[in-house]
């Protein structure tokens, strides 16, 4: 094995993805290659700092990282959820509103609708009548001479209707 | 206290002046006889008209036109007696014979040329509706006594 592939295999070597057989080779060409006894030593030691610096919480973070764009993403799509229901909660205000808006509509409808009903007759206010005559006695001067007292409906007076009285001559 | 004083006082004087015009009404009966000529030939010159009484004579008798030919009025206390001149030597004779419940009692005794025709004991009130007596037929139609409590 030659430096060349040994620096190769190095990287997987030190990420432990080389198989056994290829880990054996380069064992025993890095006990004689001191080269590459220093390439191991360097790659190892930044697998070290980066595993102990653990920059990838930071990178996620990042907006641009694409793992913080699907997270974004993700919540984006939870947060109409989370709209909803805040919208929700506050929308009794707005429900009481349209509910006594619906009512105000509907008691102005019912007013409408009784008022197309058909009405009862007014009550007439009769102003006081004048009192009727009574007639109480009719004597006339013999029996050629009728009388008889009614009361008259249409013109509402006292009549007294007589039969026998003599015709006259009017003197203008 | 000066101005409450007033008060009372112009408030009684209101209530008695209210109250006047029913005292004197049952005290004293006003009627009025009128002679009405009720004819369908137009008779403009024989006396004024009856605006008033027209309507319900049209009604009850149904000539077309009405004439007054005389009229007379009388106040008449409790007791008292008048005799109303009507014209056409039609006389009326009014008796007031008491009041009872607010109606005066009045005896009435119609005459023509001085002979007693007949009589009526009739009950009205004040503005009561009219009486009205068929008299005697002319050549033209016929002549009506109405009596009205005023």
């Amino acid at each position: 094995m030659n430096c060349k592939k040994a620096q190769i295999w190095l990287q997987g070597y030190v990420d432990g993805e080389l198989s056994p057989g290829r880990m054996q080779r380069l064992r025993k060409h890095m006990d004689g290659c001191s080269e590459c006894r220093g390439e191991f030593s360097r790659l190892s030691q930044l697998k070290t700092l980066l595993a102990e610096n653990r920059t990838h919480p930071a990178m996620e973070a990042a907006p641009e990282f694409f793992w913080s764009q699907v997270k974004g993403r993700i919540q984006g799509e939870l947060q109409p959820r989370r709209a909803f229901r805040t919208q929700f909660s506050l929308a009794w205000p707005q429900v009481f509103a349209w509910a006594g808006a619906c009512a105000v509509v509907m008691a102005v409808g019912a007013v409408v609708w009784m008022q197309s009903l058909p009405k009862p007759a007014p009550v007439a206010v009769v102003a006081p009548q004048p009192a009727e005559a009574q007639v109480d006695w009719i004597v006339t001067k013999g029996p050629d001479l009728y009388a008889q007292a009614y009361h008259s409906k249409e013109s509402r007076a006292t009549i007294i209707w007589t039969e026998g009285m003599p015709v006259i001559s009017l003197e203008f | 206290m000066n101005s409450l004083a007033r008060w009372v006082f112009a408030f009684m004087a209101a209530l008695a002046c209210a109250a006047g015009p029913v005292c004197g009404g049952d005290a004293t009966a006003a009627i009025e006889a009128r002679l009405i000529y009720g004819t369908n030939a137009d008779p403009k010159s024989a006396g004024g008209a009856a605006p008033e009484l027209e309507p319900r004579l049209k009604r009850d008798f149904g000539y077309k036109h009405y004439r007054v030919l005389g009229e007379k009025s009388a106040k008449l206390k409790e007791g008292d007696g008048e005799k109303l001149e009507l014209g056409q030597n039609f006389d009326i004779s009014v008796k007031h014979k008491g009041t009872k419940k607010q109606f005066h009692t009045l005896g009435i005794d119609l005459y023509h040329q001085g002979k007693w025709l007949l009589f009526i004991e009739v009950s009205v009130k004040q503005r009561s509706e009219p009486i009205f007596i068929k008299g005697p037929w002319t050549e033209d139609g016929l002549l009506i006594i109405a009596l009205t409590a005023k």
